[in-house]
């Protein structure tokens, strides 16, 4: 029964690959499948409230082996696969909007081919459907990025996101086989109940692979430069794929996974290398000019504040800031498509010239910079409770100055580009204004759902002396911005001289192209090793030639030479015959 | 109960009709002839599959052994599929290389063909050796006779190295004939079994170094670059689409039937070399400019990582190999057709002369991607299966050996830096006056992606049909 | 009555003769005529020894030889005519054109 969840997405896909576009509009199948899998997952939802539904289906047989697929319901999941629907739903209506003038049809085939793949990966209790879908996911989003494909930006954007990605794919894929091989079986649940019986080795080295492919997915360091460069692709595509979605798989599988890592002791690592990244992506925030850009490094910010929650065994907090941060996130990213789209440009500074002034495009970018913030009372403030439980307290310190540059960082978004009260005459559609207002309002109000959510997924959250402060650390951001970006603009550029000139120009994105330049050196070093050994073939080849060149000139049709052979021969052979016979 | 013989018939009355067409001048396309005949072999062996098989019976000498032994064993019903179905997907690619209407290539294809499939139902090793033979020197004169201008020196490399391997073989049958009287491969089974297997270790030897020149791998390769490239791009489909199974087929019936327990002492080194070989074939198709011979050394990738699985000596490996060669065997000629109908269109398969193909030729791009994607080993595709699958067996075998699983990252890039200089950016000049795919060309393409994806969807297809127990 | 051993020599010096007569001579007639000492010489060896170690199988092989060299002195002269019919010349050295 699971199943009928991802049931309209397969249709969709059916529909728009092979129905002309004038019969039915590829953007209306789309939806309307998205809608019918929203409306299927919601009512799952509410027939399984806190059960716990597994269901299997043999793939196909080998030896003693059975590969199974196994689809889950439970609250966890089919939550995830509401709030997945409904955000593709809406993203979906605003692609009304901003993709108008483009072609479509490959557009909403790949878009309904990433949802039917992330609908897939929240159900799945089988880790290799899991990893199916995971690569499913890859691709899709490939394709997305590489939408504008004549431009070079694109196309090369979309090759570093797949080979990066792929890198995870790969580790995930082996961790997998690690876990098959040492229990047999696919499904996460049985897996997680039998933990005990699987060698501590191979339990760490699942772990490390596993938290490799999920820092891979969601661009944390040291993957993270794929996802500023992702930004190419069309905004609708940013807002689904890597804002709310499938970034948050990595997320989504650690949670799933956390009694595993846990057993394995990688979280103060893991610990570690969120907190690197959320200083390397705020301080590279700070320093863009591109809306897009700005809002994929918070997207990485928030990412890292996920891991964070789930390394400090606060998975539950985690996965509630992963739905809130779906909806405030694909909130800005559309805002900024609108902007894209009425204004021509992504530089804040240039947006900056055009007078936007009317309240429906400030209002829903302040909701949604304040909840990227954690200001109360949106939706990020109570995210930040959710988020924080566990921490201690070097954690905590280190988790405000991050709040701050956090704030610090979106506000400069907002002052920057919503600065002129003007009277600025644009108009949009309603497709437009209806996802952006709807977004808006759960954004405000739906942060008061975290008392609701105990009752699906038991969560703690504390409203404590921590979160005080951490909320007068954000509005304390949210002024320092006010007072350094209102009227002029304080740019950095002059550190980011100086840290040019301390690494020689080495920035973190030329490093890692280097090293793909030099597994490309190393593949020319090996091909003209196969050019030379080639030639040596050929060589051998031609010996055999000249030496049957040089044998063919015995049989020159003289007879005198003949003869001498001849007699040659016939000496050989009596001496032959009769050394063996003794005569003198 | 269909007879296996009657796969034969078509193709042998194909070959009979047309030369009848030719001598009596009767005007027939030639290539009717062929494709009716294909298309009937198809059918019968679709009606075999549900019906079931029988057996065929042919002594020709019965002091030496010799007869012809049609009978289906464990693991011939896959590579049956592929013998028979992939060629008919492959002859409408002739003519980017042949002039029209020429009567001796369609004889000789469907020499190939039917030589092809007896050797598949092959019991007895010297009718397997016979069909094997016919078709390789069939191979080397197609791929003489209508090859590039260097296509005489890549044929007689192809021909000496095969040969050798060839030699090779029937040493090792000969061998088995010594120790067991027999060349059928019934009886010579219970015999092998009960030897101690220390014994068979140089006739084991043998075969795989003969299986090594033929898949090809590292470090007996050097023929295959040559060979692919300077063939017409039916034949290259052809070489790596069924010819590199050759091969695998016969150290697989070693593997899993004749000599089981000897395997275990050649795992590890070959498994090893298996593995550097994957990697040596990465790092050298990472480095060509030339669709083709990019597309030629993936296949020795692929064929590598199937040896790894072969010789991982637990039957997750295994069915994991003889899918991945399958699927790779779907795969690969569409890859090689698609550079074969691009050479046509812009008289190049440089990937840094063409550019900003996805403009044009849509079509061609999305089975393009199709191509590059299933190779890849995108879920969905058939070589997923096959790649996962031989990697869990190699991992089952020894933790180690998983380690070839990163060549596929190295393949990623070198298949996306081709769909970048070849799809995406901008235009060339080479490539403005194009067409895109005609009807024929898609419904081949067409017809190509349907078997992958419902292979990569639906495995049990290949896997049910393999019987790893006995023969 | 002389030793065997004169003869022998004789009839080798004789062979060794013949035997670089075939190896160094253009001509073919001359070929031909060192053919025919070559036999001539086996011939006489075979006979002698008959003589001297009083059997009579060596006069038969001595007969056998003389026989067969006549007919091969035949054939051989007439192939010798036909081609100095057709080349104008009995050298040995446009016997190469006719390989093949």
């Amino acid at each position: 029964m699971i199943y009928l969840i991802l049931l309209p997405m397969i249709a969709a896909l059916f529909l728009i690959a092979f129905v002309r576009e004038r019969t039915i509009r590829s953007s209306y199948t789309a939806i309307s499948m998205a809608f019918l899998s929203f409306i299927t997952s919601a009512a799952m939802f509410y027939a399984y409230f806190s059960d716990n539904l597994i269901e299997n289906y043999s793939w196909f047989k080998i030896g003693g082996y059975s590969f199974q697929i196994s689809l889950i319901a439970n609250n966890l999941h089919l939550l995830m696969a509401v709030v997945v629907s409904f955000i593709s739903l809406l993203i979906l209506i605003f692609s009304i909007f901003y993709m108008r003038r483009e072609k479509q049809k490959r557009y909403y085939f790949e878009m309904s081919l990433f949802i039917f793949a992330m609908l897939g990966l929240v159900i799945s209790d089988s880790l290799i459907l899991f990893y199916i879908f995971w690569e499913l996911m890859s691709i899709s989003s490939y394709l997305l990025i590489s939408f504008r494909y004549d431009k070079k930006p694109a196309s090369d954007a979309a090759k570093k996101a797949l080979i990066l990605t792929k890198i995870g794919d790969v580790s995930l894929l082996t961790a997998i086989i690690i876990l098959f091989a040492n229990t047999g079986t696919f499904s996460i649940t049985s897996i997680l109940s039998s933990l005990s019986t699987i060698p501590q080795i191979y339990v760490i080295s699942a772990s490390i692979l596993f938290v490799i492919a999920a820092l891979s997915k969601s661009a944390q360091f040291p993957f993270y430069v794929w996802l500023p460069d992702a930004m190419e692709a069309p905004t609708t595509v940013s807002a689904l794929l890597h804002s709310a979605t499938m970034v948050a798989s990595g997320v989504f599988l650690l949670v799933v996974l956390s009694p595993l890592l846990q057993a394995s002791g990688i979280f103060p690592y893991l610990l570690t290398v969120s907190l690197i990244t959320i200083f390397i992506s705020s301080l590279l925030a700070l320093d863009s000019v591109d809306t897009k850009r700005i809002l994929a490094y918070s997207t990485i910010d928030s990412l890292a504040f996920m891991f964070l929650a789930v390394a400090t065994l606060n998975a539950d907090g985690a996965l509630f800031y992963l739905i809130m941060h779906a909806v405030f996130k694909s909130l800005l990213f559309l805002l900024a498509g609108e902007l894209l789209i009425l204004f021509g440009t992504r530089n804040i500074f240039r947006l900056r010239a055009d007078r936007i002034g009317k309240p429906i495009f400030y209002i829903p970018a302040f909701i949604g910079l304040a909840s990227l913030a954690g200001i109360p009372p949106f939706l990020g403030f109570f995210a930040h409770a959710a988020l924080s439980y566990n921490f201690s307290i070097g954690v905590e310190l280190l988790f405000s100055i991050a709040t701050f540059l956090t704030s610090l960082f979106s506000f400069r978004l907002f002052f920057t580009v919503y600065r002129y009260k003007g009277t600025g005459r644009v108009r949009e559609d309603i497709t437009a204004k209806i996802p952006i207002i709807i977004l808006s309002v759960l954004s405000v109000a739906g942060g008061f759902s975290l008392f609701a959510f105990n009752s699906i997924i038991p969560i703690s959250y504390s409203f404590g002396l921590f979160l005080l402060f951490d909320s007068i650390v954000a509005l304390l951001g949210m002024s320092a911005a006010y007072y350094l970006y209102f009227n002029r603009n304080v740019s950095y550029a002059w550190l980011g001289r100086r840290l040019k000139s301390v690494f020689r120009g080495w920035t973190y994105d030329r490093v890692l192209t280097t090293i793909g330049l030099a597994f490309t050196r190393f593949g020319d070093m090996v091909g003209s090793f196969e050019n030379t050994l080639r030639i040596l073939v050929d060589k051998l080849g031609s010996l055999s030639l000249s030496l049957s060149y040089h044998s063919r000139r015995l049989q020159n049709g003289d007879l005198s030479s003949y003869m001498v052979i001849f007699i040659i021969g016939v000496i050989l052979l009596m001496i032959l015959l009769l050394g063996s016979v003794k005569l003198w | 109960m269909v007879d296996l013989v009657y796969l034969l018939v078509p193709g042998i009355l194909g070959i009979l009709a047309l030369y009848l067409n030719k001598a009596a001048n009767l005007r027939i396309r030639a290539s009717w002839i062929s494709y009716a005949a294909m298309i009937a072999t198809v059918l019968i062996f679709v009606s075999g599959v549900i019906t079931g098989f029988s057996g065929f019976s042919l002594v020709i000498s019965r002091a030496i052994d010799f007869s012809i032994l049609f009978a289906l064993n464990g693991i011939s019903l896959p590579f049956l599929l592929l013998a028979v179905l992939l060629p008919i997907l492959i002859f409408p690619s002739r003519r980017y290389d042949i002039p029209e209407e020429n009567t001796l290539f369609d004889t000789m294809f469907l020499l190939v063909y039917i030589s092809l499939i007896s050797m598949f139902m092959s019991s007895n090793l010297l009718g397997l050796f016979m069909f094997m033979e016919i078709a390789l020197l069939s191979a080397f004169a197609m791929i003489f006779l209508w090859g590039n201008r260097n296509s005489f020196s890549s044929a007689m490399k192809f021909l000496i190295f095969t040969q050798i391997s060839s030699m090779l073989i029937l040493t090792s049958f000969l061998m088995i004939f010594l120790y067991t009287g027999s060349f059928s491969l019934y009886a010579m089974q219970s015999i092998l079994r009960s030897m101690n297997p220390a014994y068979l270790i140089p006739i084991f030897s043998l075969v795989l170094i003969s299986a090594l020149i033929k898949f090809p791998v590292f470090p007996l390769h050097e023929w295959m670059p040559d060979a692919y490239f300077d063939s017409p791009t039916s034949i290259t489909s052809m070489l790596s689409g069924l010819f590199s199974k050759l091969g695998g087929y016969v150290l697989l019936l070693f593997i899993v039937f004749l000599m089981p327990r000897t395997v275990s002492y050649f795992s590890t080194p070959v498994m090893v070399l298996a593995a550097v070989s994957a990697f040596y074939a990465a790092f050298v198709a990472l480095s060509q400019r030339n669709l083709k011979m990019m597309f030629s050394y993936s296949s020795m990738l692929y064929m590598s990582v199937a040896l790894l699985g072969m010789m991982s000596n637990n039957p997750i490996g295994i069915d994991g190999s003889i899918f991945l060669m399958v699927s790779y065997g779907f795969i690969s000629p569409m890859a090689f057709t698609l550079t074969g109908y691009l050479k046509s269109q812009t008289s190049t398969d440089d990937m840094s002369a063409l550019g900003g193909l996805m403009r044009k030729l849509p079509l061609f791009s999305l089975f393009f991607v199709i191509a590059v994607f299933s190779s890849i080993g995108v879920p969905g595709f058939s070589n997923f299966i096959g790649e996962f699958l031989v990697f869990l067996g190699a991992f089952k075998y020894n933790p180690v050996f998983v380690a070839p699983i990163l060549s596929l990252i190295i393949a990623t890039a070198y298949y996306l830096y081709s769909i970048k200089r070849v799809l995406f950016e901008r235009f060339t000049s080479a490539v403005k006056k194009l067409h895109d795919l005609d009807a024929a060309e898609t419904i081949q393409m067409g017809v190509f992606s349907s078997i992958i994806i419902l292979l990569g969807v639906l495995p049990y297809i290949i896997i049910n049909s393999i019987n790893l127990g006995g023969i | 009555m002389i030793p065997y051993s004169y003869v022998f020599y004789l009839t080798s010096a004789l062979f060794v003769i013949a035997v670089f007569g075939i190896l160094i001579k253009r001509n073919l007639i001359n070929f031909i005529i060192s053919i025919e000492i070559i036999i001539n010489s086996a011939l006489v060896n075979f006979a002698a020894g008959s003589y001297y170690f009083g059997y009579l199988n060596g006069v038969s092989y001595a007969l056998l030889i003389l026989v067969i060299a006549v007919f091969e002195a035949a054939v051989a002269i007439a192939l010798v005519v036909f081609y100095q019919r057709i080349t104008n010349s009995l050298d040995m050295s446009s016997l190469k054109e006719y390989r093949g």
